[in-house]
């Protein structure tokens, strides 16, 4: 159990790649936090790491508001008296032709992708910096590391400020014993990457990963799960990376350098 | 009590005599991986007290033995194509196969402790600058520069490095792609981020086999083989001993050990690590970032 005695916050954890990584570390030993827009989904997942013999406890977040953040670090100090792994996985992406990206649209996602890791690492750092540990986790994508699609100009441009974001905060949080990561998962099937597809039709776009269509191709020849980016998590999470910081590991089966 | 998540696997660790690689082997061989050692000296680690007061039996195998895993050492020089795939041959001819590969032969000298004839000049602490009291028992250090460097230092230090890792690649993927299995792990370093031509030609191998990683791991991927990369920032081997004042330099305010490489080298051999392919990790506890903070 690498993650004995430690909480976890990890916001956007009702599904997909955050619900994945919130289970495997409550798994590990961790008492989790899972956050969510809507409390009732966050309180499914909070049932279901309990059910396996887990902590964890339910907040109402949306991390593009900072009094929402404020109260969530709050009241996870009341509840848990301590926080050490905080994983800035919340996302939402509006895919869009370049010249049709709406201002709204654009700010909605920088205001959650990239604006989000800054308001929940700027409240929870403070603590991490009196207690000399933490492990700051952040997601960003393929899509951030140099892999130019013209219909993600918000989204890839908010995964790539969050590579920067991670080596900044990294060099300021350094001395007093942090580790501020980030990992960019590359095609993995969740509800946002397949949302709502048939399964016929999502099995095509996995075969595809294989053969034809090179948007889809990986080196490993499968597109990922959420467990393989928990997997990842849980390394950063735990005393195995403690000389690793500033650092983005891409989770993509060799995606991206793909031709 | 730790779980044996590596029983039954083949681990070859190059240059795994001492520094790094011994670290990675006795890692590996703690989780039950029967371990395969190539070294230039499979006793090298002698000229180092650092590292000489650290072995606890004659050589690393015997340390291995006494961990309870199979262990076998050969002495080759890597830089030899055709002597590299004979070992690789003898070694899966005795423990059946290779399920691991580790390279981490190579090192920033162009001349190895044991090779300095008594009263060679030692340049170690006028090239690196940053060390404090004498620089360990006598490496020399590449002096060379981008626009000058000579010959032989340069493929020295392009054939220890560069051609020691793709010589030990090309003869493991064979093997590695009929089972459609194996995890490959290269050593670069943080060198190859900061251009600033020191140790010359050493960032230039480092940084080739960064590159040799990502496209191994294209080439292999379809097979089921994951290759990824390590660049290590200053660690404790018997080199740098237990000398040095770089904390300062460093985000996390201090160096590196063997172990804190070794820790992530096991990640990327075990199943936690099988979608990451073609990846360059960085070890070096946020130096290479610092230089600019």
């Amino acid at each position: 159990m690498k993650l004995n005695d430690k909480v976890a916050i990890v916001t956007g954890s009702t599904r997909g790649i955050g619900k994945a990584i919130a289970m495997k570390f409550a798994a590990e030993g961790a008492a989790v936090v899972v956050t969510a827009r809507h409390i009732e989904q966050a309180q499914q997942v909070v049932n279901e790491i309990k059910n396996q013999g887990g902590k964890a406890i339910a907040f109402k977040t949306d991390v593009a508001n900072r009094a929402d953040v404020h109260n969530l670090v709050k009241g996870t100090l009341e509840h848990f008296k301590s926080i050490h792994i905080l994983v800035n996985n919340a996302g939402i992406g509006r895919p869009a032709p370049f010249l049709e990206v709406t201002e709204e649209d654009w700010d909605a996602v920088i205001d959650v992708d990239l604006k989000g890791v800054f308001n929940c690492t700027q409240e929870v750092l403070g603590h991490m910096m009196k207690q000399q540990y933490g492990k700051v986790i952040n997601i960003s994508s393929v899509g951030g590391v140099g892999f130019p699609r013209t219909d993600s100009a918000s989204y890839g441009s908010a995964k790539a400020g969050v590579i920067m974001l991670t080596k900044i905060i990294a060099m300021a949080a350094g001395p007093y014993g942090i580790n501020v990561n980030c990992i960019a998962p590359g095609l993995i099937r969740t509800d946002m990457t397949y949302p709502q597809k048939a399964e016929t039709e999502a099995q095509k776009l996995i075969k595809a990963t294989v053969s034809g269509d090179k948007d889809e191709r990986t080196a490993l020849g499968r597109v990922g799960k959420p467990e393989d980016i928990a997997n990842l998590g849980l390394f950063l999470a735990s005393d195995d990376s403690s000389f690793i910081t500033g650092q983005t590991i891409c989770c993509d089966g060799g995606r991206h350098d793909r031709m | 009590m730790v779980e044996k998540k590596l029983s039954g696997k083949v681990a070859l660790v190059t240059g795994g005599a001492r520094g790094i690689g011994r670290g990675c082997a006795l890692r590996l061989a703690k989780l039950g991986a029967d371990i395969a050692i190539i070294d230039r000296n499979l006793k090298g680690f002698e000229v180092y007290e650092f590292e000489k007061k650290q072995m606890a039996a004659s050589t690393v195998m015997d340390e291995g033995r006494a961990l309870g895993v199979k262990a076998m050492g050969l002495e080759v020089d890597l830089a030899d194509r055709a002597a590299t795939g004979t070992a690789i041959d003898e070694i899966v001819k005795k423990m059946g196969r290779i399920d691991i590969a580790v390279c981490s032969a190579g090192g920033g000298t162009v001349k190895f402790a044991d090779e300095i004839k008594p009263g060679e000049a030692v340049k170690q602490s006028e090239v690196m600058g940053v060390r404090e009291g004498d620089a360990g028992p006598g490496d020399i250090a590449t002096t060379g520069t981008p626009s000058d460097c000579p010959q032989d230092m340069l493929m020295r230090v392009l054939n220890n490095n560069l051609m020691a890792c793709m010589y030990t690649c090309m003869a493991v993927a064979p093997y590695m792609k009929k089972q459609k299995s194996g995890k490959i792990v290269t050593v670069s370093s943080m060198e190859i981020f900061i251009p600033r031509g020191i140790l010359h030609p050493y960032g230039t191998a480092k940084a080739a086999i960064a590159y040799y990683t990502r496209a191994l791991a294209q080439d292999l991927g379809p097979y089921n083989i994951n290759v990824n990369c390590i660049a290590p920032g200053v660690i404790h081997t018997g080199r740098l001993g237990e000398r040095s004042n770089m904390a300062k330099q460093i985000a996390l305010r201090r160096e590196g050990t063997v172990e804190d490489c070794a820790k992530v080298v096991e990640f990327l051999v075990t199943d936690l690590a099988d979608y990451v392919t073609g990846q360059i990790v960085t070890v070096d506890g946020g130096a290479r970032d610092q230089r600019y903070a």
